[in-house]
């Protein structure tokens, strides 16, 4: 079977891993650094949801090779694998299988690490493992414990790894029980190592699983642990000690225990060590419940219910560990006490000699939950503080726990209870039996002794009855001789037990037995009897012929019943054997008995242990028959009848000496046997004086230890009182109040030291009378008012200055009462107010001055609270509303003394009134359009402002200031018409006005210029103005504005401004500076005119005349060329003066068709519409054709588009056609009355064609032969001037001239 | 002579005026070139011909006269302006010592002062003869 062989291997361990948060990490590289075939099991308990399915399995089924199973119930633990604990479940292991209860306990008790470890270690012993990885909390703590307990091996996650949370691995460090603190990954080679450890030492194992070498070196190591840490432990079972030190030997992977010796003699402190191993003590509340109901039940009560209010029931927990124990039966106790009065003191004595057990059940704080109290205790006996849990101050206070060894130190006495709960299990039998006797001793008589359920009494059964065996609940027998607890002294051998005594029982067996009656009848009879010769057996037999009992007390002393002839004989003997300590025989002793002399053997042998030492004698008694020495003897002599005879007489002589020697001898044991009684039983007081001393003195160290324990808590009490001392002494000062105490008797009782100030006192005045002592203080009452408060009990208070009145105090005189409301006198405080009084009048000083002003100001003034009544009023305001006097106003409503309305006279609704919506809801207002009513009913307009009063954020009413406005509103009456005229003026004015300062900066709003640049008052700020101005007008500008400012003269510029859509335009500026009353230039007005036009209009004016000088000029050159060449070919003067004038005529109805267009327009300007070729030709044909008589056909047609003619092409053309005319009328068509002249162009591209075609003139008969001036004139005038080209025709029916001009050079 | 058969550019937009000059010019002794009526005209006739001088209109009918006179002044030939609103500014400020007449003004009288200038460019004072000719 699995399991078995899982048993029986030592390398089977079974490794149970708890965790909780964090912990998945730590599995996983746990898991992951291990390797897969060493032969242990792990069992994986984590703190999971109990409502969500685990994934845990899966996922670490990833870290390792192992097969990673979640647990389910009754599996088998198999080497090599990992099982996982499920949801909601209590997992726990039972002969190598695991069980799994569901569900699991609720949360806030729910500790699964400990339930299984605590299984684990039950069930597996030094195989089991318990490691504790990450995880919040102290789950795992006692189960640590309990492994470690049962020999198995423990380790916890280390701080530092990276993944941790520290809680748990921390509180299962913290108790003590861990083997190894390591990182995560460094645990596989641990376990390894201590596996293999395991397996090496299996061999050297007994079969219970102790190593038998171990306890060869046990007394040695136990010789080393009593010189380091002063306490012995040979009294404890070889079993245990061994099994605790294997423990050691594997954690430090010793192999034998010569090793171990041999490391502790190198490092001490592992003795240390090997000594919290051996304590370790397993404890809980209420451990074993129905036990402790049944000690409650069977002997709290009655104990309880036994004691009064001024007893002590006193109890003592020897082996407390961290106190568990002694806190259970404290509650239990205290429970008992519940409903009983009256109540006795009690006193529960917890002791172990682990020092740090006893800090912890001193402190009383447990990790929570705690385990074995029900909700109810818990509620009632303890209080939760996060993680831990506390013991009531009320239970705590019954405990006193102290260390002590209740195998060293004297135990403690008179006690009604004594819980020794699993502590015999750890000593042998021997020292079972002497805590016995120490509990015997201890309790008194009827005491109680409440003991493990593994424990008992059998051996002592002489000094305790059970009372309840289930529960192991003994109470102490009555003895009439004390027993004293045999203490070792210092120094010497504390197990000096008596050798062991004989056990026969112990061989017992039926055979042994009947042999031994059948036997008993052939054994001489014996007894056997100890070094102070008591008896301490009999055997059967004939005893009866060698003892006789003595009259009085029974006694067992051997020689009170020995038969007396045998006495002195046996004495020696014994002494024989005792020096000797080899067996004596004492042949044929004669004694009588039954009237009969008789012989006997007296055998006296030791039986000695090993030593040697012979503890007890056996003295048996051989019968040699009746008067055998006498046969011998007659015998003897009738061999040799006269030296017989001679021998014989003398030998009857000596024997008669002998006998009266002895009877002397008697005679004086006798006496000296009566004195030895009276010695006997002087010694016998002697020993009892010295029991009740050694008792006293047994009370006395218990009374100490005691004693010691208070102290202990009187010193931690000490220190802080004189805490609380100095903080009361360091508040006093700090408050910097003189106090005063004084006794009931007005005696000083003590001081602080501001009173020096006032009363001339000193340290040496403690004790005076108060009246004694002289004091600075004008208050001769002093005595008076303290005695009334005396008597009176109540608090007293006046004010009181120094004589000087230099300082001034608040006087209290209050009684003083003690902690127990016991009155014992009175405290005087004196509170400086000296500054306060100083801080009042300069407070009312500020508060007159303050008044003062608020009179002197022009402003009405008054405050309102909350419901709208006047709290203040100024002068200006009494003057101004018509009340006489201050009191007419204060404290009446406001509405009845100020009468407002609109400006209108409209009245005003009272829930309206601005001033009380301010003190009622704290929102200011400010109006400036109302009237006020006078107390004689005339109304003045009024502006007022009212503004909460708050004080410490609390609204408090508020105040209101006014002023009579009558004046300003004429004012602003004025000063509004004055403006409006103003207005009126700028508006008609043609132009921008605008406002400079005296220094020429531009302010304030400006609209026209702005409306004019489009500059914003950023803009043309200051200066900014002239970035409108243009740039090559700026200087100019600049430099005729400061000269303006200089000789503060009318400025009067023209510039160009940009105006706001970019177009430049023609300004002219006029500035004039305003004076004030000093002549000073306030600021200058300008205004701005837009010219723009107008110089438009000059600059055309300025063109036209240029043109016209230009044209006049012209002409004259041009007329004096007509005179020059008119005269160059002139016939006759006759002749030149027509030409000249016709040319001149030309020319002239030129001008006229030019003049004419000019000055035509209103405006002015040079017309557009220029002349067209029309109206030349018509105007220089005209003195042709006007002549022509009615009826006749017109002498000239023109026809062709119209053609829009410059001034210089009318001029040239006027020439051309001029001379055209001229010779038309000379040689050509109009020189006949039918001759007609057809004028037409037309316009081709850029050119006109005119054509000029003569008809019905005289026949033509080719070119003349001389080409005339006036031709050369037109041709010249054509090609230079109009670009063109002139062609004559010459037919016969008359002359055709083409003319061409480019129409560019015709245009105007 | 007075212009002793030198060639005499002649710009002048009005008919009356040029002719009036050329015969002047004729008159003298000189033999004209044009006139002209256009700068382009005027430029086109200077173009590779000897010119002794030249009397100009400042304003003919495409623009004034200042690429011709600049044209003739680079060249060293006296030049005389005639005007009937003054010089224009770019030439009065390069050639600020050109002879520029107002109009209306005497022919011969332009003749003769141009003549003086050709004398004086020639370097040869003008004989008595000459002088007396006018």
């Amino acid at each position: 079977m699995a399991v078995a062989a899982t048993l029986g291997d030592p390398s089977a361990l079974i490794v149970g891993i708890g965790a909780s948060a964090g912990g998945l990490e730590a599995y996983r590289s746990f898991l992951s650094a291990m390797p897969a075939d060493t032969g242990m099991a792990f069992v994986l308990v984590q703190h999971l949801a109990p409502d969500h399915k685990s994934m845990l399995a899966d996922i670490l089924s990833k870290a390792t090779t192992m097969s990673v199973r979640e647990a389910t119930d009754g599996v088998a633990v198999t080497p090599n694998c990992v099982l996982v604990i499920p949801p909601d479940a209590t997992m726990t292991i039972e002969g190598g299988r695991l069980k799994i209860v569901k569900p699991a306990p609720p949360r806030n008790i729910r500790r699964p690490i400990d339930t299984f470890f605590q299984s684990l270690a039950m069930d597996q012993g030094e195989k089991a493992v318990g490691i504790i990885l990450s995880g919040t909390g102290s789950d795992g703590a006692i189960g640590v414990v309990a492994i470690k307990e049962q020999g198995g091996f423990t380790l916890t996650q280390a701080q530092f790894d990276h993944h941790a949370m520290s809680g748990m691995p921390q509180s299962a460090t913290a108790s003590g029980q861990v083997d190894d603190v390591l990182a995560v990954g460094d645990m596989p080679n641990r376990l390894i190592s201590y596996q293999g450890h395991l397996t090496g030492v299996a061999e050297r194992k007994a079969d219970d699983g102790t190593r038998t070498d171990a306890a060869t070196q046990l007394s040695t190591i136990i010789g080393a642990l009593r010189s380091r840490c002063g306490h012995d432990f040979s009294a404890y079972k070889e079993k245990t000690l061994v099994r605790r030190l294997q423990r050691r030997m594997q954690v430090l992977q010793v192999d034998t225990p010569e090793a171990y010796i041999e490391h502790y003699l190198e490092r001490p402190e592992e003795l240390d060590l090997l000594f919290r191993e051996l304590l370790i003590g397993v404890t809980q509340f209420f451990r074993d419940p129905a036990a402790f109901d049944g000690l409650a039940a069977t002997v709290l009560k009655g104990l309880v219910a036994g004691k009064g209010a001024d007893s002590t029931v006193r109890v003592w927990v020897p082996g407390c560990a961290t106190g568990e124990e002694a806190y259970t039966i404290a509650i239990l106790l205290r429970e008992a006490m519940d409903k009983r009065r009256p109540q006795p003191k009690i006193q529960i004595f917890g002791t172990d000699i682990d020092d740090r057990a006893i800090a912890v059940a001193r402190a009383g704080r447990y990790p929570f939950p705690t385990v074995g109290i029900s909700p109810e205790r818990f509620e009632r006996w303890f209080r939760q503080e996060g993680d831990e849990c506390c013991v009531l101050p009320e239970i705590r206070e019954m405990c006193v726990f102290s260390t002590h060894s209740i195998i060293k130190d004297p135990p403690f006495s008179k006690l009604d209870l004594i819980s020794c709960r699993n502590l015999l299990i750890y000593i042998d039998a021997a020292m079972q039996d002497r805590v016995m006797r120490t509990f015997h001793y201890a309790l008194n008589p009827g005491g109680w002794l409440f003991l493990g359920s593994s424990e008992s009494v059998t051996r002592s059964t002489q000094l305790f009855v059970a009372r309840d065996k289930k529960y192991r609940i003994f109470e102490r027998r009555l003895v009439d001789r004390a027993s004293a607890p045999d203490l070792p002294s210092r120094g010497a051998r504390p197990d000096a037990e008596p050798a062991p005594q004989g056990h026969p029982a112990n061989a017992h067996d039926d055979l042994d037995k009947g042999a031994r009656r059948v036997m008993e009848k052939y054994y001489p009879p014996h007894v056997i009897v100890d070094r102070r010769q008591q008896i301490v057996r009999f055997s059967g037999g004939a005893m009866g012929d060698f003892l006789e009992p003595s009259p009085g007390v029974p006694s067992f002393a051997l020689f009170d019943i020995l038969r007396k002839p045998l006495r002195s004989v046996v004495r020696t003997a014994l002494q024989d054997v005792q020096t000797t300590k080899a067996p004596v025989r004492r042949e044929n002793i004669p004694f009588r008995t039954g009237g009969a002399s008789r012989l006997v053997t007296i055998i006296a042998e030791p039986l000695s242990d090993d030593e040697g030492d012979a503890e007890f004698v056996v003295l048996a008694f051989q019968d040699a028959g009746i008067g055998a020495s006498d046969l011998k003897k007659a015998q003897a002599t009738r061999k040799s009848p006269n030296a017989m005879q001679t021998i014989e007489q003398e030998l009857q002589a000596t024997r008669a000496q002998l006998q009266a020697t002895i009877d002397e001898l008697e005679v004086a044991g006798e006496e000296m046997k009566s004195s030895n009684e009276e010695y006997q039983s002087v010694n016998e007081e002697l020993q009892s004086s010295n029991e009740e001393l050694e008792t006293s003195k047994e009370e006395m160290q218990s009374i100490n230890e005691e004693l010691q324990t208070i102290n202990a808590e009187m010193v931690s009490n000490n220190v802080m009182l004189s805490r609380l001392n100095s903080d009361v002494k360091n508040l006093l000062d700090s408050t910097e109040i003189a106090t005063l105490f004084l006794d009931d008797q007005l005696r000083v009782k003590s001081f602080t030291p501001g009173v020096t100030e006032i009363f001339h006192v000193r340290d040496s005045d403690i004790g005076r009378p108060i009246g004694e002592i002289v004091n600075l203080l004008d208050y001769p009452d002093l005595r008076r008012d303290a005695k009334t408060v005396l008597r009176k009990l109540t608090v007293f208070e006046r004010q009181v200055a120094l004589n000087d009145a230099a300082m001034s105090f608040v006087l209290r005189i209050r009684p003083y009462r003690t902690i127990d409301n016991v009155i014992d006198g009175v405290v005087l405080t004196f509170v400086d107010i000296t500054a306060r009084e100083a801080g009042d009048a300069a407070l009312r000083e500020s508060q007159d001055d303050l008044r003062r002003l608020i009179d002197a100001v022009a402003d009405g003034i008054y405050c309102i609270d909350r419901d709208c009544v006047t709290t203040l009023c100024n002068a200006a305001f009494l003057r101004m509303l018509g009340f006489a006097d201050e009191s007419d106003v204060i404290g009446v409503p406001l509405h009845e003394l100020i009468h407002h309305s609109h400006p209108d006279g409209s009245p005003y609704p009272r829930s309206h009134s601005p001033i009380c919506r301010t003190s009622g809801s704290g929102e200011p207002a400010h109006r400036d359009n109302e009237v006020f009513f006078r107390a004689d009913g005339t109304s003045f307009p009024v502006e007022y402002w009212s503004r909460p009063i708050l004080r410490g954020g609390e609204l408090e009413g508020a105040v209101c200031t006014f002023v009579d406005i009558s004046n300003r509103l004429q004012s602003e009456a004025v000063v509004r018409s004055s403006e409006e005229r103003f207005r009126a003026a700028v508006e008609t004015v043609d132009g921008i006005v605008w406002t400079n300062n005296a220094a020429g900066e531009m302010s304030g709003e400006q609209p026209g210029w702005s409306a004019l640049t489009g500059q914003t008052p950023a803009e043309y700020e200051g200066f900014g103005w002239s970035q409108c101005v243009h740039p090559d007008d700026a200087q100019p500008t600049i430099d005729a504005w400061n000269a303006a400012l200089a000789t503060r003269t009318r400025f009067d510029f023209e510039h160009r401004v940009r105006r706001h859509d970019g177009e430049w335009r023609h300004f002219r500026v006029r500035a004039e500076p305003i004076f004030d009353r000093e002549q000073r230039v306030m600021q200058w007005v300008g205004v701005h005119t837009d010219i723009t036009e107008q110089k438009g209009h000059e600059e055309q004016r300025d063109l036209l005349v240029r043109e016209l000088d230009h044209r006049v000029k012209n002409l004259f050159a041009v007329v004096g060329g007509v005179v020059t060449l008119s005269a160059r070919s002139a016939a006759s003067p006759q002749e030149m003066v027509s030409t000249i004038q016709g040319r001149l005529g030309a020319l002239s109805s030129a001008h006229v068709l030019i003049r004419q267009n000019v000055g035509t327009t209103v405006s002015g300007l040079l017309t557009a519409r220029q002349s067209t070729l029309r109206e030349l030709v018509e105007t220089i044909l005209l003195p042709y054709t006007d002549l022509v008589p009615a009826g006749r056909p017109e002498r000239a047609v023109i026809e062709g588009p119209d053609v829009v003619l410059g001034g210089e092409a009318v001029t040239s053309l006027a020439l051309v056609l001029h001379e055209l005319a001229t010779n038309a009328a000379k040689y050509g068509a109009f020189s006949t009355l039918d001759g007609r002249i057809h004028v037409s162009w037309t316009i081709t591209g850029s050119e006109l064609a005119v054509t000029w075609q003569e008809r019905g003139g005289p026949t033509i008969f080719g070119p003349p032969e001389r080409q005339g001036f006036g031709s050369l004139l037109a041709q010249r005038s054509i090609n230079g001037q109009l670009g063109g080209q002139l062609a004559f025709e010459w037919d016969r029916e008359g002359l055709t001239v083409r003319l061409t001009a480019k129409l560019e050079r015709l245009a105007p | 002579m007075l212009l002793n058969g030198a060639f005499i550019l002649v710009a002048e937009d009005e008919p009356f005026i040029a002719l009036d000059v050329a015969l002047a010019i004729e008159d003298a002794g000189g033999q004209v070139v044009g006139p002209a009526s256009s700068v382009t005209e005027a430029l086109d006739l200077i173009d590779g011909r000897p010119i002794g001088g030249a009397i100009l209109d400042v304003n003919l009918v495409d623009g004034d006269i200042t690429p011709v006179a600049e044209a003739i002044l680079r060249l060293g030939i006296p030049v005389i302006l005639q005007s009937g609103i003054g010089l224009p500014p770019e030439l009065a400020a390069r050639f600020p010592a050109v002879v520029i007449h107002s109009k209306p003004c005497n022919p011969a009288k332009l003749v003769a002062q141009l003549a003086g200038l050709m004398l004086e460019r020639e370097g040869a004072p003008p004989s008595d003869d000459q002088q007396n000719s006018i």
